[in-house]
This record gives structure tokens, C-alpha cells and sequence, in this order.
């Protein structure tokens, strides 16, 4: 079996907190590990604060963690090239931010933002660089090209620059695309379009597409395996049609219920407690919040389990119904 | 650019500068080609001015004339080349440090803040006594002397900056370093480097003739500086020879008087809110006959909106952002008011408060409050009537509370404006709301940083509601919040709302939230209200095509439609309708 596309393992970062001398840290990420595969598309749901964009940033290599190991194609990346990231890498793996309003530089034209792609990893030169420039823009569906090339990104509409934002990460032709919330900022009847825009990509040229969202019912429609971050670890993950089908986690289920989805979504109470304590040092970090906490979830991080195939989750409860691991595997 | 540079040229402030200093220039680049020679002792010393020497003659009998004129030249062309080095230097050694970050930064800091303490006229003193005399050692001096507080204006610049997407976006790309601070960070600060230069320039030319006129230049040459040290050596001041200091001093004050508007010019031309704001359109001829319109409000009815258009003054002429819409609120009613970026929905929320920016004006059509028409309300009628008749809760509520006062100071601040409550008595209010809401009462004596988003919300709404609305105003409040915490501050909503009895005006472009919370929903579309109906009949039957549009964009949850892709003509409609938003201040996206 040939190793995944892209894999983390084992990913925790931690930032400064408090004054000049102090060495408190607070943790973002606490032992991520998930792997991608070509053509497919994993969406990395959380509230905000939960790492999502700590996570982004790691594997786009803008950040570095304090420990665990991002691997491309089975290749350690971290252990190669330390701190700063390969041109190679950079060809590999691309992103595209949540703000296309801030991800453009407003005094360059498109052309130049899609040329800087082609020319610095090489992938057009000369003459063909226009040409080039222009099938990127029609492969986004940005028509006429020849003048939309020549705008400014004041000049298009936040759904056109999105596009534009994929088509630059699309100039280096990378394996992988990190998308950090591509459609939360664009206007509701233009975002499908965006959406449908990534969902061609896996489909066409095999790219793998980690999707991050806080949006569920996008990730039902887009996505192909969901992860579940919570307070920076991954509390439950899966294909799509188990964990929002079918949640396991306390957390996964709470985030359900609050989707604004149906007329009677405001009706039905939220499965959740008020928070009265902060979340244990050695438990697991939704227990003050869970509605079925016991003693357990207080005093040791719950294990994964895996009630379905492929289907982990992290939770006591689950464990108490007496699923043995491995009879989950084997169904 | 070149839009820019014409800009630049229309603005009076630019033309009036920029004009003068060009003289200036011209003068000092060709005059000395005219006049006589400003170190020959041409006449009698301490002539006034005469047919022979228009500006008269110094205290050894130099022509003035002269003397100004050349001394123009030494001396702006000191002030430009130091302008320039300061800049350049400043701005080296800000960005790289704003940057690069980390141990660069902190050893860029520390020397540029070393340089901010060494004062700079001893500094420039000692260093004049190492160096050669002549222009050099002037522009070294200056130069060094001035280039630190310009490396801080630069390091701040790149710091904010380098946060921004679209350097982390260049890093993606794989752009090296030195590219990304030439290429995607200096054009960006093409504002600042110019309004520096000119703010430099300025610095340079004070500076300059301040260390002349004290004798610490090159004596023998001639400048503006050294013409003030004759004059005083030749004791100009006692012996009542004005001509000899007065025209050097008018050129200098003009010189800074041209710098200065030019640098002003420019901040204006960059940082929009400095300009005049356009005037707000004026009300059409129609306000006499809104009467009648307000016959027509529907009986029973708390708000009852006809026919309201709002403008903007752009600068392409007035824009039209809602475009008489009327609608009408039932007592307890929760009303939800739907429309995408540009709409005009915050706009028409803003309106009924009569919170519209001095750009914006309301131009025809009435708004009738449970009886009282708000568009006719006097200043202090209007001062009496918001938030004790209609409250607003934002959408960002940390800008919507004062970060520098307690929660109970900001109750005491809305309660005592409408009746003069005590301090006690507004928290003692201030707690009872805190908890109405679902917050510990002891928050009162909190900050507003102190609380999360969804806890400031609550905050939000629960001053909305000190002073007993009967409509509340709520304009994206949850669009900031995650889902769960959104659930719980619309249920709460909710029950308050049963308890109490208020109607809410609800304004969000999450169409599906819109419809399990309200009673009615309005479907804004370019400022025109395309649709209004019962959330369960939008639901299932959307007339208008629009609706429709907005209702397949939202991917469902549940059902296990995988609808097919919206039709591409539709969406273009639909953005074919929108107003030019980008001219308009503060347009939402």
C-alpha cells in the first residue's frame, strides 16, 4: 500500500502567553494526527479556538510545530527541511485563506498574482505565461480571461477573487490544497459556486483537498472524511455519512443540533451543560460541558474507539458500551 | 498610479503646494544665472532697497537678491537628498525589522531606540567637529540625526502589514524574502514613503538652517542658514536692516508652508475619512405627501415603513440603497429582514433609529412608529425616542461597547441619559438585565475584555433592552458567533421576547436561521424588498426567483439532496442588481 498523501502525526503547538518573562504557553494543538489521500476530501470542523487555523497554518509550513512530523507522500518533511519550507514543498502543497479580501495584494493586477505562481515554480515562462495566465483564469471559470488577467482585486467581487485565490494556488499545481474556510467570507449565493469550484479539482486532477469549516452542512456536501477538532484535539473522525449521520460524540452531536436547519431547530434544547469548571488537565477537555460526564472523563483522556470502520472516536461512552475495538474493526 | 497622481493634481491643497515648491525649485535650479554674484561686495553695506539692489544690501554690502536666490539652491537641495536618505534609511531598516521579527527586530529596535534618545542637535554638534566641511558633513549629520523615528513609523507599518493574507500568501507561493519586502510590502506603503519624504524634507530644511544660523555649517557658503547667521553677525536686528533677514525668512516659512500642504495632501488622498464627507442627498419634494402614505399604515401595527428609499452621496453622483421598500411590524412580532452583502438591510435597520451617516439621508417615503412619524422627529424628540422606544443590538458587539468603562458604567450611562437614574440604581438594573439575559449579576463590575464573544453579546442585548423597547433592532448579531453559542444567545432571545413582549426587526443573510426564528421574513434584493411572507409559507413556496436562489444556496443537514449546481444565469442576475457598493464608506462585504 503506498503511503498517504499527506499525513500529520502526532502535531501539537503551543504559544507564549503572558508577559515578557513569563514562560506559561498555552496549547493549541494537543497530538493531531489524520491523514489525506489523492483525489479526496477531508473537512476539519471545530468551533473558533478549537486549532482549526493553527492546523492550516502548519501544514501550509507558515508556522512550525513543537513537535510530531508532517509527512508528504511518506516523506518526513519536518526532519528534512526544519523551519522553513522547501520550494519543492511550497509546489506541493498550497492554500487558499478565508479573507480573499485580504489574501490579494491590492496593488498587483490577477496576472501578476498568477504569473509570480508559474514563474517561481517554474511551470511557465516567456510567451506561454499569458496563455497560461488565461487557462488558469477559464479553468476557475473566470471569463472573458484577457480581461480579468488586466484587473485589480478592488475591481472583482469577493466570489471572483476567491476564484482568483484558487487559481493562484492552482498555478504551482500542487497535490495538495489547504482551503481555511474559503466560503465564509463570500456572499451566500455565490458560495456554492466556489464550493463546487474545489469539489471539480479532486474529481479532475486528483488534488487532495483538506477543507476547514465551521460550517457542517457544507462539509456533509463537500467532504469525503470529516474530522472533529475539539480545543485543539481530534475528538471523532470518520467518513462523512457516519459522523454526521451518525454522531458518536458528545461534542459531534452538540454541533449538529446547532445548525440552523428546519423550523424547529431553535425549539429542540441543546444537548450541552453550562460550563462551571475549567476542562481537567489529565481528562478529556468537553467533559465540564458534556451532559453524560462521569468520574472517568474527569480523570483520564478517553482512548480512541472504533465503533465503525474507519470511525474513531475519543469518549468514555463509548467504551462503556461494551463495543470491543476490534469487533468494530472487523464488521 | 497614474489615476492617483491625477487625483493628487485635482486636490487644492496639492495644487497650492506643489505649485509653490516648483517655483522654489525653478528658482534655485536657473535664478543664480541672473542675479549677480551673492559673495562680491557689490554696493554700500546696509542699503535698503533700491532700483540697484532690489532686495537691498547686507551688513558688508552683498546683494540680497542674490544671496536668496542662491541660497535656495544649496539649501533644498541638502533638504531633498537628506529627505530622501532619511527615508530611505528609516524605512530599510524599519521594514526589515517589522518583517523579519525575532532577534532582527529586536536588535534593529534597540539601535533605532538608542538614536530616539540621543538628542540630535548635540549629537549633530559633536559630529560636525569630525568631519570635513561642506554640504557632505550637513546631509551625514542630518541624516543620522533623523533617520530613528522614521525606522518607527516604518517598523509599525510593516508589523501591521506582515499579519495581513496576503503575505502569507506570497510565503506560500514560495516568494523569498527580499522579494516579498520589495515587491508585495513597500508598493503597499507607496503613502507612507511619499508623505515621509515630504515630512522629511521638511525636518531637513528646519534643521539645516537651525545648525547654520548658528554657526555650526560651512560659513563661507551660501544658504538660507548662513544668510540668518550673517545677518545676525552683521547686527541686522540693531541697526534696523529688516531687507537683510526678511525675504530669506518669507522663503523658508513658504518652503515649509508648500511642504507641509503637500504632506497634508497626501494623507488625505490616502486615508479617505480625512476628507470633507459628501453631502448627504436632499429629501425630495416628496415630503409633503408622505402624509397621505401615512394613512395607509396597516392597523395595529407597531413600525409601519412606506415606501422608504435611502441614498447615498457617492462620488459618482447619489445611489439609491433601499428604494422604497414598506413594511409593517405587529406588536411581539419577530420580523426577520433577509438580503445579501450590499442589499441595503443594515442600512434600512440603521434607518429606523435615524442612524444613517452624514452621507446618507432618507429621500422620500415615513417611517410611523406606534403613532409618531420618526422621520419628523426633532433633536431631542429623536434623542428621547431611540432606545427607550426602538434599542439596536450590533454585530460586532466589542465595538459596540466602550472597552474603557465596567459593564455597570455602560448601564449607568444609558439609563441615566434617559431620566437621570443614580449609579446605584443602574446597577442594581444593570444586574437584574445581567441575569435576565443568562450572565452571573456580579458581571457588572467587569470589563468588556473580560467576555467572550457570545458573553458580550448577551451584554449587548441586555442593554438593548434596559430602558423597555417595545421594537429591538438586532443587525447581524450572531453572524460573529459559532453555531452553539448562536443556539443559546436565539433562544434566549426568544423567551425574553415572550416574556417581555417586544417585536424584533431580525437582520441576517442566513436565510435558513431567518426562518426558524421569525414570523415574517422580508427578502431584500438590491434595496428592493422582492418578497414578504410567513417564514412556513417561504419555506415551502418562494415565489420570487431570488428567494428561491438564496434558499438552494444553503446546503441542507438532513435531507439527501444533492441538488444540482445553481443555474450560473440566475447567480449573475442576481449580481447584475447590486449597487456600485465599492464607492460607499463602510459597505458591509
Amino acid at each position: 500500500m503506498s503511503p498517504p498523501l499527506l499525513e500529520a502525526s502526532r502535531l501539537n503547538r503551543s504559544f507564549p502567553v503572558g508577559g515578557f518573562l513569563s514562560h506559561a504557553r498555552r496549547k493549541v494543538l494537543t497530538d493531531v494526527s489524520f491523514s489525506l489521500e489523492r483525489g479526496e476530501i477531508l473537512a476539519l470542523v471545530g468551533e473558533s479556538g478549537s486549532g482549526k487555523s493553527t492546523l492550516a497554518r502548519l501544514l501550509a509550513r507558515l508556522d512550525t510545530p513543537d513537535s510530531g512530523d508532517i509527512l508528504l507522500s511518506g516523506e518526513n518533511v519536518l526532519a528534512r527541511e526544519g523551519r522553513s519550507a522547501s520550494l519543492a514543498y511550497r509546489g506541493r502543497v498550497q492554500m487558499v485563506f478565508q479573507d480573499p479580501f485580504a489574501s490579494l495584494n491590492p496593488v498587483h493586477t490577477v496576472a501578476y498574482h498568477l504569473e509570480r505562481s508559474l514563474v517561481r515554480h517554474g511551470r511557465a515562462r516567456g510567451v506561454e505565461l499569458t496563455r497560461k495566465v488565461h487557462a488558469l483564469l477559464e479553468s476557475v471559470g473566470l471569463t472573458p480571461a484577457e480581461q480579468l488577467a488586466k484587473r485589480y482585486p478592488h475591481e472583482l467581487s469577493g466570489g471572483q477573487r476567491q476564484r482568483v485565490a484558487v487559481a493562484r494556488a492552482l498555478a504551482v499545481e500542487p497535490d495538495v490544497i489547504i482551503a481555511d474556510e474559503p466560503t465564509s467570507m463570500l456572499d451566500v449565493s455565490t458560495r456554492r459556486g466556489v464550493l463546487q469550484l474545489l469539489k471539480g479539482l479532486t474529481r479532475e486532477r486528483g488534488i487532495g483537498i483538506l477543507f476547514i469549516t465551521h460550517d457542517l452542512a457544507s462539509a456533509r456536501h463537500l467532504a469525503d472524511r470529516v474530522l472533529v477538532l475539539y480545543a485543539g484535539s481530534v475528538v471523532e473522525t470518520g467518513r462523512t455519512s457516519d459522523v454526521l449521520q451518525a454522531p458518536r460524540h458528545p461534542y459531534t452531536r452538540l454541533l449538529l443540533s446547532a445548525v440552523p436547519d428546519g423550523a424547529d431547530f431553535l425549539r429542540t434544547p441543546l444537548p450541552a451543560r453550562v460550563a462551571t469548571a475549567p476542562p481537567p488537565p489529565l481528562g478529556c477537555a468537553f467533559a465540564p460541558r458534556c451532559p453524560h460526564a462521569d468520574v472517568r472523563c474527569h480523570e483520564a483522556l478517553p482512548p480512541f474507539h472504533l465503533p465503525a470502520a474507519e470511525h474513531h472516536v475519543r469518549c468514555h461512552l463509548e467504551s462503556s458500551k461494551g463495543v470491543p475495538d476490534d469487533a468494530a474493526v472487523s464488521s | 498610479m497614474r489615476e492617483t497622481l491625477r487625483r493628487l493634481l485635482r486636490q487644492r491643497k496639492a495644487a497650492v503646494g506643489g505649485t509653490l515648491l516648483l517655483g522654489f525649485l525653478l528658482v534655485a535650479l536657473v535664478g543664480p544665472w541672473f542675479v549677480m554674484d551673492p559673495t562680491e561686495l557689490m554696493g554700500q553695506p546696509h542699503q535698503p532697497p533700491s532700483s540697484a539692489h532690489w532686495f537691498g544690501t547686507t551688513g558688508q554690502g552683498q546683494d540680497v537678491l542674490a544671496q536668496t536666490v542662491v541660497g535656495a539652491r544649496e539649501t533644498l537641495a541638502i533638504g531633498f537628498a537628506v529627505g530622501a536618505l532619511v527615508t530611505l534609511v528609516g524605512a530599510l531598516v524599519g521594514i526589515t525589522a517589522g518583517y523579519l521579527g525575532r532577534r532582527v527586530d529586536d536588535a534593529l529596535t534597540l539601535t533605532t531606540n538608542i538614536f530616539l534618545v540621543i538628542p540630535g542637535l548635540p549629537l549633530a554638534i559633536v559630529l560636525g567637529a569630525y568631519l570635513p566641511s561642506g554640504p557632505f558633513r550637513m546631509v551625514v549629520v542630518l541624516t543620522f540625526a533623523g533617520w530613528a523615528w522614521n525606522a518607527r513609523v516604518f517598523r509599525a507599518e510593516a508589523l501591521a502589514l506582515r499579519g495581513r493574507d496576503f503575505v502569507a500568501a506570497a510565503v506560500v507561493a514560495g516568494e523569498s524574502h527580499a522579494r516579498i519586502i520589495t515587491r508585495e510590502l513597500l508598493p503597499n506603503m507607496a503613502s507612507l514613503v511619499a508623505s515621509s519624504f515630504i515630512g522629511n524634507t521638511l525636518y531637513a530644511v528646519g534643521a539645516q538652517v537651525g545648525l547654520e544660523f548658528l554657526g555650526l555649517g560651512d560659513v563661507g557658503a551660501v544658504t538660507w542658514g548662513t544668510n540668518l547667521y550673517w545677518a545676525g553677525n552683521d547686527a541686522a536686528l540693531l541697526t534696523r536692516s529688516w531687507w537683510i533677514f526678511v525675504p530669506t525668512g518669507i522663503c523658508i516659512a513658504l518652503v515649509g508652508f508648500s511642504l507641509t500642504l503637500l504632506s497634508s495632501a497626501i494623507d488625505e488622498l490616502t486615508n479617505p475619512s480625512l476628507r470633507a464627507p459628501p453631502k448627504a442627498p436632499k429629501a425630495a419634494v416628496m415630503r409633503a405627501v408622505a402624509t397621505p402614505a401615512q394613512e395607509a399604515a396597516a392597523p395595529g401595527a407597531l413600525l409601519s415603513v412606506r415606501d422608504l428609499c435611502i441614498e447615498y452621496m457617492t462620488q459618482a453622483g447619489p445611489s439609491r440603497v433601499v428604494d422604497q421598500v414598506s413594511l409593517d411590524i405587529a406588536p411581539g412580532e419577530v420580523f426577520g429582514l433577509a438580503g445579501e452583502s450590499g442589499s441595503g438591510k443594515s442600512t434600512l435597520g440603521y434607518a429606523l433609529l435615524r442612524l444613517l451617516p452624514s452621507s446618507a439621508a432618507i429621500t422620500q417615503g415615513s417611517i410611523v412608529f406606534d403613532g409618531t412619524d420618526v422621520t419628523a422627529l426633532s433633536p431631542e424628540a429623536l434623542r428621547a425616542f431611540r432606545w427607550s422606544r426602538v434599542s439596536m443590538v450590533f454585530q460586532s458587539a466589542m465595538s459596540a461597547l466602550n472597552p474603557v468603562l465596567t459593564l455597570g458604567e455602560q448601564f449607568h450611562d444609558t439609563l441615566a441619559a434617559h431620566g437621570g437614574a443614580s449609579r446605584a440604581s443602574s446597577y442594581a438594573r444593570g444586574r437584574e438585565l445581567l441575569a435576565m439575559v443568562g450572565l452571573k449579576p456580579e458581571l457588572v463590575n467587569a470589563w468588556p475584555h473580560q467576555l467572550s464573544g457570545g458573553m458580550r453579546q448577551r451584554v449587548g442585548i441586555a442593554l438593548a433592552l434596559a430602558l423597555e423597547p417595545r421594537l429591538v433592532v438586532m443587525d447581524e448579531p450572531t453572524t460573529a458567533l459559532d453555531v452553539v453559542v448562536q443556539k443559546e444567545l436565539l433562544q434566549r432571545v426568544l423567551e425574553l421576547k415572550e416574556r417581555l413582549g417586544f417585536a424584533v426587526l431580525f437582520i441576517t443573510h442566513d436565510l435558513p436561521l431567518l426562518l426558524a426564528l421569525s414570523d415574517r421574513v422580508g427578502i431584500l434584493q438590491a434595496g428592493k424588498l422582492v418578497e414578504v411572507d410567513t417564514a412556513q409559507r417561504l419555506r415551502t413556496d418562494a415565489r420570487h426567483p431570488y428567494t428561491r436562489l438564496l434558499l438552494s444556496s444553503f446546503p441542507h443537514l438532513g435531507a439527501t439532496d444533492t441538488q444540482a449546481p445553481t443555474p450560473d444565469v440566475l447567480e449573475q442576475a442576481a449580481s447584475a442588481l447590486k449597487p456600485p457598493l465599492a464607492a460607499l464608506p463602510g459597505g458591509r462585504r
